[in-house]
């Protein structure tokens, strides 16, 4: 039976209902001549609608039995006596749990990546020779560079990277061939029939088409029996076979270069978040943790064919970061060759500190996609429980999707772009964002989201797990950062007057980011890479002064 | 190395958790012997084959030596049943030679080896552990817990192992003769089902053995007293000690209020939920009725209410008169 509108209730809740939230979620209502709080109010909670995804009605009365028995809106309670009593709205971490319970095996989730395939018929072995000398004409060598997807019609920090190198290679002398899947994938593509794997290749800047595994490594054999110099540099092998690419490893001179951008050597689950949730720490294949993780199964195999290829290989390892590295070579056990840290961006900061209004709420945010790997149940959990503290203001700075926003976080849209790759930076500034919370829940190997943070001018703030962003708030503390143990002590931080006093003493600065030009820096600018290209080249060669290509690096 | 038997209990709706049981018992003590104790028979259109299965042999409740089975079972619900015949098939294992014989729930799934608990066996002849090994501090615990455990018995008959030393098959014998009279969810009476009957077994035999390692047995009733983490190292641990088995007691929406009670603001008890729910699903008898018991209903086809079998169970001149009472019919019963 439809309970009578009461209008003071209607204004009690309206700031915890979202009529968008309520509409998508209730496709089987006709809402458009009713507003979906007069709905919610007078019939919605009996048929068990949630107002919005941060207050889920069955479970508040089924956990609360005196309110079920009074027959009472759940959320009408919540706002008059529930919240001060200190009662749940949700279920206790229903941030995680939701992500646990829609955690699939990635075999089953690249079933939804069927549509990314470019099914085109690959390029004629004539067309891929030709287009290879055309491309390679009076260079000096060719780096095969190997990445998940397309880094032209991407966008990330592989992506960059990728485009950075691109254009460093060049600089120096260089072509650059980019390969990936033509299928992407979540996953290591299946292993049978290598000389047919399709790749997508990009030939400096223009798409070659779908080349057949046997008719680029034919090209590429023709070439190097020309004389060219190559170097195979793998960025990621998601979507790809790894037996494949071992042809082109034999192809060359020295070993290829493999970067650790995130774990995917270790793990299908290239951020070790098992059940997408917790950091594993990669632990033995065969152990517990990985007999109950969806990601367990995989790894097995997963873990056969990457041993097969760096046995075969041993890569020379770069890592975007310390901690990248030391996690990487803690869990790996993979043969390898060499091993060096080539940051990915350095941050300068401007002598000139910021100056904030003292009057007016801090200002806190998070940044990027409002992801579980990316912290964001932790930033959630922190609106959701202060969003009303008169101390405090969050925000959310970047692009729209992902998981909902609480009430009392304002999002405000970022896109980074090709074209604007400083629109976040320039964002936390203009918006005065005085703390940025970065909690990821892996140890991040090189986090952009961080270093953004600290160049607008905002104190980061994160915890120990984080890899490269505990080691940069470490590194900025207790100017513009701070690393705390673990969660309790964040909340705590916020219930006392903790970061206030944190912002009190901070001297934060702006700065700008530095890219730093990838595997081209790394074998043009430093002694360990000049080696390595002295041994492509079968000969000395000059070495290009990391000065200039700094500049270069910074260009792009 | 001596031979251990191990033994589960159920009906065919149970048959997803047998399955998981088995998997993760083969996992672990591959060289085990399985046996499911088969508390019901098949539907029309669903086929059991156990050659199918991750088990070493089946024995249905009409091979076991019991009381005259109709009335028998007429008496008991299908949790009583399936609790009533442990005696029978723990007696029937340690008759045919079996050095140790393992009871363990259905809903329970194996995460590390017994090996432990089994060498315990070498010293005592009957291991049993308690729902709770450290007791509780906050008032909700204890009233869940240990006040659970004054009701229901101390010790969790989810699991049990016996030796088939003298003294081991005497227990088995008195436990098995208990609960073909006294195998009822009775708690005001003082009985619930096999379970409360242990209580006096550390007090009637030599030779019992209280398991007190956390590994074992985890369940809601225990988790507030240990926290289940999941270490880098890839193992599972329940306190400081590595899990051994966990007990799904309950995998509904009210289980997992109680799991959630005393997550203790961990996730890594709802990806063992997560984890085992999707086992169970991989698992799932195709073309089984939903709610099927062989026993759950008359001839005719009509339920079986439970206030008939409580009726039926009190009255001798009913037993008397229906030596069959699921062939006599629910008027019957109702009316007599």
């Amino acid at each position: 039976m439809p309970v009578a509108y009461n209008k003071d209730h209607a204004a009690r809740i309206a700031p915890y209902f979202e009529a968008q939230f309520y509409r998508a979620s209730n496709p089987d209502l006709d809402l458009r001549h009713q507003d979906p709080l007069v709905h919610f109010l007078t019939q919605g909670w009996r048929e068990g609608r949630d107002p919005s995804p941060f207050f889920d009605v069955k479970y508040y009365l089924h956990v609360h039995q005196d309110i079920a028995a009074a027959d009472m809106n759940p959320l009408v309670h919540y706002v008059l006596a529930g919240k001060s009593e200190g009662r749940s709205a949700c279920r206790p971490m229903d941030a995680q749990r939701r992500c646990i319970e829609s955690a699939r095996p990635l075999r089953e989730r690249a079933q939804d990546w069927a549509g990314a395939e470019d099914r085109q018929p690959p390029q004629a072995p004539a067309a891929v020779l030709d287009a290879l000398r055309a491309a390679t004409a009076r260079r000096a060598g060719l780096v095969v560079s190997v990445s998940h997807d397309d880094y032209a019609r991407n966008l990330g920090g592989v992506q960059n990277l990728v485009l950075q190198e691109r254009e460093a290679f060049e600089q120096m002398g260089w072509a650059q061939l980019h390969l990936s899947p033509a299928a992407p994938l979540p996953l290591l593509a299946q292993p049978e029939e290598p000389d047919a794997f399709r790749f997508a290749v990009r030939l400096g800047q223009d798409r070659l088409g779908i080349v057949l595994a046997e008719d680029l490594i034919a090209a590429l054999g023709v070439v190097r029996q020309e004389g060219l110099a190559l170097l195979l540099v793998i960025h990621h092998l998601m979507g790809l076979q790894p037996e494949a690419l071992l042809p082109v490893a034999q192809l060359t001179a020295a070993p290829p270069v493999v970067w650790t951008h995130d774990f995917f050597t270790l793990c299908p689950s290239y951020a070790l978040l098992r059940n997408d949730v917790r950091f594993c720490g990669a632990p033995p294949p065969g152990s517990g943790a990985c007999g109950i993780c969806v990601h367990g199964e995989e790894r097995a195999g997963h873990l056969t064919r990457l041993r097969a290829f760096f046995e075969a290989t041993s890569p020379i390892v770069l890592a975007p970061s310390e901690s990248a590295f030391r996690i990487w070579s803690q869990r790996s056990g993979l043969p390898r060759g060499a091993a060096h840290v080539q940051p990915l961006a350095r941050h300068v900061a401007a002598s000139r500190p910021v100056v904030t209004a003292g009057d007016r709420p801090i200002r806190i945010a998070h940044i990027g996609m409002r992801m579980v790997h990316k912290g964001w149940p932790v930033f959630q959990e922190l609106a959701l429980r202060f969003g009303t503290d008169p101390r405090y203001a969050f925000y959310q700075l970047g692009i729209g999707q992902g998981a909902g926003v609480p009430a009392h976080v304002e999002q405000v849209s970022v896109q980074v772009t090709r074209e604007r790759p400083n629109a976040m930076v320039e964002a936390i500034a203009a918006h005065g964002i005085d703390v940025v919370v970065n909690w990821p829940a892996w140890p991040e190997t090189f986090c952009y989201a961080a270093y953004e943070a600290i160049a607008g001018g905002a104190f980061l703030l994160t915890h120990h797990g984080a890899g490269n962003v505990s080691a940069l708030a470490a590194q900025v503390a207790p100017r513009q950062g701070l690393v705390l143990e673990d969660e309790a002590a964040l909340v705590a931080l916020f219930e006392a007057d903790g970061l206030g006093q944190a912002l009190a003493r901070a001297e934060r600065h702006r700065g700008v980011l530095i890219p730093q030009g990838g595997t081209a820096a790394w074998l043009f600018g430093t002694a360990e890479g000049g080696a390595l290209r002295r041994r492509i080249m079968g000969q000395p060669a000059a070495v290009a002064g990391v000065a200039a290509l700094l500049e270069v690096a910074a260009d792009v | 190395m001596s031979e251990v038997h191990c033994f589960t209990s159920a009906s065919f709706a149970y048959l997803d958790r047998v399955r998981v049981l088995a998997e993760t018992l083969r996992r672990h003590h591959p060289d085990w012997k399985l046996w499911f104790c088969l508390v019901d028979e098949e539907p029309p259109g669903f086929a059991f084959d156990p050659a199918e299965e991750q088990i070493d042999g089946v024995v249905r409740i009409s091979e076991l030596d019991l009381p005259p089975l109709k009335p028998w079972m007429f008496k008991h619900d299908v949790v009583e049943l399936c609790t009533a015949v442990k005696g029978a098939m723990l007696c029937r294992l340690l008759d045919g030679g079996a050095d140790k014989v393992v009871y363990l729930d259905p809903d329970i799934a194996v995460f590390g080896s017994m090996a432990d608990m089994i060498g315990r066996l070498d010293q005592h002849d009957v291991v049993l552990t308690p729902h709770q090994v450290e007791p509780d501090d906050d008032v909700q615990a204890i009233h869940d817990n240990e006040i659970g455990s004054l009701k229901w018995g101390i010790y969790n008959l989810g699991f049990l192992a016996v030796a088939g030393t003298a003294n081991g098959r005497r227990f088995a014998r008195w436990w098995r003769d208990r609960l073909f009279e006294h195998c009822y969810d009775e708690v005001p009476e003082g009985l619930f089902t096999d379970q409360k009957w242990c209580d006096l077994a550390p007090a009637l035999f030599d030779g019992v053995h209280v398991l007190r390692d956390p590994g074992y047995n985890v369940a809601s009733w225990n988790l507030s007293r240990r926290r289940v983490t999941i270490g880098e190292d890839g193992v599972i641990r329940a306190g400081a000690q590595p899990l051994r088995f966990f007990h799904f007691t309950k995998v509904t929406a009210s289980g997992e209020v109680m799991l959630e009670r005393y997550a203790g603001g961990r996730v890594e008890i709802f990806e063992l939920m997560h984890w085992y729910r999707s086992r169970l699903a991989a698992h799932r008898p195709a073309n089984l009725p939903k709610g099927w018991w062989a026993f759950g209903h008359y001839a005719d086809g009509t339920p079986v209410p439970r206030a008939h079998r409580r009726k039926y169970r009190d009255r001798s001149d009913l037993q008397a008169r229906y030596p069959d009472p699921f062939a006599a019919g629910s008027a019957a019963i109702a009316d007599g």
